[in-house]
């Protein structure tokens, strides 16, 4: 099972130090099942409003003004942010597990990207014309091109993060 | 008896093929993963507009989002056949898989319900206004309860097994 690495850096040193590490690592029989299973829901609740945002955007149910179905989207800042707050505590459980893991890596790659691309859709113009656009209105291509961006990067993060267990570093096998 | 048939199962090439160690258990599980939370995030987003969220949007435009649903289905039921013949004795030995299906099967049925009977009620037709029927109410939360019941019966299912194969017991 598992084994602490060698030679830990300081970073991890200091995670492992912390009282939060100690209450995970005391409580991981139910925390982590329970922890995992929100995290689950909160990334599902990310796919059922801003996934189905950028899809209209793309032009499913184009008959949706995009404006009024704009209202599901906290749903989804909410899923993100119990993301957020449920990985921190992954990651003070295990730091090694994530950090030193392609899968992890890229996962956060991905949410990078995604960042980016809601800055730039609420900077750029594409977002007051996506929120003037009437029922059955068509997006513009560059409005299709950060819906498209957004959908792609989230579907990217929740595969990365089934696939981190297969990608754990060798000391955790 | 019925050990038999597991055993035997579990010894198909298709099974020992997903079980190998290859490319296909992650991808399988994956799709199967991406399925579930669209079909629970679709179903979710039907229930919050139910429950009075986004009320400019006219309710029975939702329908049109019940192609992701479907599409997510069938990928999960196809996905979901496969891992069950890489670990039958595995979810067949555990009572939360029974759940989960019973959760799968009341999400389904109500997502029809509420096509029929709310989305596609003339009375929503082009109108933004907000959910009067109490019935649509109470379908949208339990949908929403079945959706995130699905969820975590899902994943505790990788906590909860007693056994892996036949004859070789999982580790809780």
């Amino acid at each position: 099972m598992f084994t602490e690495p060698l030679n830990p850096q300081p970073w991890e040193q200091w995670i492992r130090a912390s009282e939060l590490h100690h209450f995970i690592s005391a409580h991981g029989q139910w925390l982590w099942p329970a922890l995992q299973s929100i995290h689950y829901l909160g990334f599902s609740l990310l796919l059922g409003t801003v996934g189905l945002f950028d899809l209209r955007v793309l032009g499913m149910a184009r008959q949706i003004a995009p404006a009024k179905l704009h209202r599901l989207i906290p749903f989804g800042i909410a899923g993100f942010a119990i993301n957020l707050l449920t990985g921190i505590v992954f990651f003070f459980g295990f730091p090694e597990q994530y950090f030193y893991n392609p899968s992890f890596q890229l996962l956060i790659t991905f949410v990078l990207v995604a960042g980016l691309n809601v800055a730039l859709f609420y900077t750029s113009p594409a977002f007051t014309e996506v929120k003037q656009l009437e029922p059955g209105e068509e997006a513009s291509w560059r409005a299709k091109l950060l819906a498209g961006t957004s959908l792609s990067c989230w579907v990217a993060v929740l595969v990365c993060g089934r696939l981190i267990t297969f990608f754990r570093p060798p000391y955790f096998h | 008896m019925v050990e038999t048939a597991f055993d035997w199962l579990e010894h198909t090439g298709l099974s020992e093929w997903i079980r190998g160690g290859s490319f296909a258990f992650p991808l399988i599980l994956t799709a199967h993963v991406l399925g579930a939370g669209f079909i629970a995030g679709t179903g979710a987003a039907v229930a919050f507009r139910l429950l009075g969220v986004a009320r400019g949007v006219p309710v029975s435009l939702f329908e049109k989002f019940y192609p992701v649903l479907w599409f997510a289905l069938g990928l999960n039921i196809a996905s979901g056949l496969l891992l069950l013949d890489a670990y039958p004795y595995k979810a067949f030995t555990n009572p939360l898989f029974y759940a989960k299906l019973s959760f799968i099967a009341l999400g389904v049925y109500l997502a029809v319900r509420i096509r029929d009977d709310v989305l596609r009620a003339p009375v929503w037709q082009n109108s933004g206004q907000t959910a009067g029927l109490k019935s649509a109410k109470l379908f949208a939360v339990i949908s929403l309860a079945c959706w995130a019941s699905t969820l975590v019966a899902g994943r505790l299912l990788a906590h909860t097994y007693k056994w892996l194969l036949v004859g070789v017991p999982g580790g809780f």
